[in-house]
């Protein structure tokens, strides 16, 4: 399939952009970083064709649908939300030096996905809604800002570090990363974002299971972790504008967070069963 | 008195931790951790009681072996005793049905009330944003000062005006305070942004009110239904044992659809046509799929089960004794047809796996593994009684009449499986889930930014603070500032 294919360019790009991004930090040369952006640009553009050509392809099969219902099309549209929320991020802050932390997830999502069938089957009884859309990409959505959120944290921490080394001079790798203060910043306007949407994404999935079966939450092992990492990120919301939690404690809060994110996504799939066991083929 | 100070002392202690952020904080992290159990312990209703102690059998064990507190088990009895001891002990926590446990409940109030509580504590401070705007800024409150102008030449008047026109485009009219000759202007622009927080808290209790209504006095059940046959009672979960709808259901018909050129079969999906019957009366039709129930009277019906059930016709041979060709007739249940002009045969009973129990037939399970029919059967003015097997078409023969008769096939029906539900408390859920998000979008997005003004004498002071977004609100006030300054100069 073309659009395969075009998945596997877009995957060697993002490696190359990884590189690019990894090389920069102790580089600090200004031109690796924009050939990073660049190529960030281009893969991201790459996956948005392949994501449209295999839609596409799905309406010439005779039974048009979304690409959004098995891990293949999850895992491929994950890793280019990541990349989109990423590159918001980048401009909108005007930094890039968590590039380095945050490519590097969305080049494993889009590399796990060649381990996987391509087949476009088409829609069993139960995904047939148009809830389908709004559900999981507002889920996807939630995750690739706490993605994003966690790459900004680990840059954190390893800032807090260098300071704490007493090697903040020019002289130290991370010395391009711009002042804790600001990634600390980065990391709960991040997750400001995504929290709203993955609250959507349980919200829109409430609704729907509740039109499809009957029962708006049934505590099957996927409602019940997404409420787990809702849970985890209101903790950090309220520990930061309550209690004033800044720096380490919020940076270590948002990678827990983060973890219970792929445990959410992925080992739920693989390891329990239930209600969204489609979605681990 | 020094009791009754200490008294009120506890209660005070009592109430800051049930309103505590710190207990808020605890019971996250005590949801999250009984969550987490949930779905590593398989959950009642998941899977059959046998099978979840089995399977926490050879996890124990395996548990167990790792830190070398048992050898490997020898048997599967073994395996079982193990299972069922691990079984006792996490039952008494309830943790098989850990979600509707006593424990997880008294949780969810407690969280309910931390939550109602802090939010009782917080709201009249946020009140007082609209019921006392701060107009002259005291200097604690002044927040970062922008400039301060002095006014040498024309009106004070005039300058005011252009001031007010020109913070009055973003911000509408200010708030005004005039003594002494002196004024004071408050404007404002998002105070909303201080409620959503709490709207936010508000909408997770209308969700627990909406739940809670639902839990008492909603239901949820099943019905399963043979295509033509219809119900007035369906199958209660929670109380188990079968329930009034209130109204007839029928199922008319109940079909799967396969996607077109695909090798596999795959259901495409599922539909009932489905009546609702009162007094007789169709007084409601749909027919339902996947994704697409049905509702009356606030009772919803959901395809959820799709099966071959039971019988619709039974095809009777019947071998004239004479040697003349056999014919073949379709008979439904209690229903009659014509072998021929003067002899005719009526379905009587149907059993799906015929046994004999003493004296009665019965039918060992709803399987088609024996199944047998009695006719009766016409002829003239003749009538007797047969049986007929379809697995053992020489047994039991009657020598009776002009006719032997054979069970020749079945005709099977469509069975639906139906999930009903009845839930009044949903529209507070979906309530509380609109609020929730209008609720974070404010507390995230809606930042409150204040600019207050104060004009003594020949001076006018510009101070001004936002909720978020420090730099923007910054560069917004310089912008406008300039724009003063320019209309000041001319």
């Amino acid at each position: 399939m073309l659009s395969s294919k075009i998945f596997g360019v877009a995957m060697i790009d993002y490696f190359a952009c990884s590189l690019c991004y990894i090389f920069y930090l102790p580089s600090k040369k200004e031109i690796l970083g924009k050939i990073a952006t660049w190529l960030t640009l281009i893969g991201v553009t790459l996956q948005t064709i392949g994501i449209a050509l295999r839609w596409q392809e799905s309406y010439k099969m005779g039974f048009g649908r979304i690409p959004l219902t098995n891990l293949f099309e999850s895992m491929v549209v994950l890793s280019w939300m990541i990349v989109i929320v990423y590159i918001a991020t980048e401009f909108k802050f005007k930094q890039r030096v968590f590039g380095a932390f945050v490519i590097p997830f969305a080049l494993i999502a889009l590399a796990y996905t060649s381990f996987l069938s391509d087949e476009i089957e088409p829609l069993v009884p139960a995904l047939q809604s148009y809830w389908l859309h709004s559900h999981v990409a507002s889920c996807m959505l939630g995750y690739a800002a706490f993605a994003v959120a966690c790459g900004v944290s680990i840059v954190y921490l390893m800032k807090i570090r260098e300071i704490e080394k007493g090697k903040t001079s020019s002289a130290g790798f991370l010395s391009v990363f711009p002042e804790a203060n600001e990634l600390d910043e980065i990391n709960y306007k991040v997750i400001a974002v995504g929290f709203p949407f993955l609250t959507i994404g349980i919200i829109t999935g409430a609704y729907w299971a509740n039109y499809a079966w009957g029962t708006y939450w049934s505590w099957d092992p996927k409602e019940t972790w997404s409420l787990i990492t809702w849970l985890i990120y209101a903790a950090f919301l309220h520990s930061r504008l309550t209690y004033g939690w800044r720096g380490r404690r919020s940076a270590i809060l948002s990678i827990s967070g983060f973890l219970a994110v792929i445990f959410c996504y992925l080992g739920v799939n693989l390891l329990l069963s239930g209600l969204h066991s489609y979605a681990a083929n | 008195m020094a009791d009754n100070t200490k008294n009120v002392e506890r209660k005070n202690g009592l109430m800051e931790f049930l309103s505590s952020l710190r207990l808020a904080i605890y019971l996250f992290i005590i949801l999250a951790i009984a969550s987490i159990l949930g779905t590593v312990i398989e959950q009642k209703g998941a899977e059959s009681q046998q099978k979840i102690v089995i399977n926490l059998g050879f996890n124990t064990a395996k548990i167990l072996k790792t830190f070398g507190f048992i050898d490997e088990p020898k048997s599967m009895d073994e395996v079982i005793s193990i299972g069922q001891k691990t079984y006792d002990i996490l039952n008494k926590a309830q943790l098989f049905d850990m979600y509707h446990s006593w424990w997880f409940l008294t949780v969810m109030v407690l969280f309910s009330v931390n939550l109602f509580l802090c939010t009782l504590q917080r709201l009249p401070n946020v009140f007082k944003y609209y019921t006392e705007p701060v107009i002259k800024p005291v200097s604690t409150s002044a927040g970062s000062k922008f400039k301060t102008f002095k006014v040498t030449s024309g009106k004070l008047e005039d300058k005011l005006n252009d001031i007010r026109s020109i913070f009055g485009k973003p911000f509408g009219d200010p708030l005004e305070v005039k003594e002494n000759g002196e004024t004071y202007w408050l404007f404002q622009k998002g105070t909303i942004g201080r409620v959503g927080v709490y709207i936010t808290h508000l909408s997770i209790f209308l969700i627990f009110i909406g739940s809670i209504i639902g839990s008492i006095f909603g239901f949820k059940g099943y019905v399963s239904l043979l295509e033509g046959e219809q119900t007035s009672t369906y199958w209660d979960m929670g109380k188990n044992k079968e329930m009034p709808l209130g109204f007839d259901l029928r199922c008319e018909k109940a079909y799967v659809k396969y996607y077109k050129n695909r090798t596999t079969g795959m259901p495409e999906d599922w539909f009932s046509e489905l009546s609702v019957i009162i007094n007789g009366k169709v007084v409601a039709a749909k027919t339902i799929e996947v994704n697409d129930p049905l509702e009356y009277n606030g009772i919803m019906f959901y395809q959820s089960g799709f099966g071959q059930g039971g019988v619709k016709r039974v095809m009777v041979r019947a071998i004239p004794r004479d040697g003349s060709p056999a014919k073949e007739v379709a008979v439904s249940l209690n229903g009659e047809a014509a072998v021929s002009s003067g002899t005719t045969i009526r379905l009587t009973k149907f059993v799906p796996d015929f046994v004999i129990a003493g004296a009665e037939i019965g039918s060992k399970s709803d399987e088609l593994n024996n199944p047998a029919a009695q006719l009766e059967v016409t002829e003239g003015t003749e009538k007797y009684a047969t049986w007929i097997f379809m697995k053992y078409p020489d047994f039991h023969p009657s020598d009776k009449g002009k006719y032997s008769f054979k069970f020749a096939n079945i005709e099977a029906s469509n069975q639906t499986g139906l999930q009903v539900g009845m839930d009044p408390g949903v529209n507070w859920v979906w309530a509380g889930c609109v609020l929730l998000i209008v609720g974070l979008y404010i507390a995230f997005f809606v930042p409150h930014k204040r600019v207050w003004v104060k004009a003594v004498g020949n001076e006018i002071e510009i101070s001004g603070t936002t909720t978020k977004n420090k730099p923007s609100f910054q560069n917004e006030i310089n912008g406008l500032v300039n724009e003063i300054e320019r209309s000041l100069k001319c």
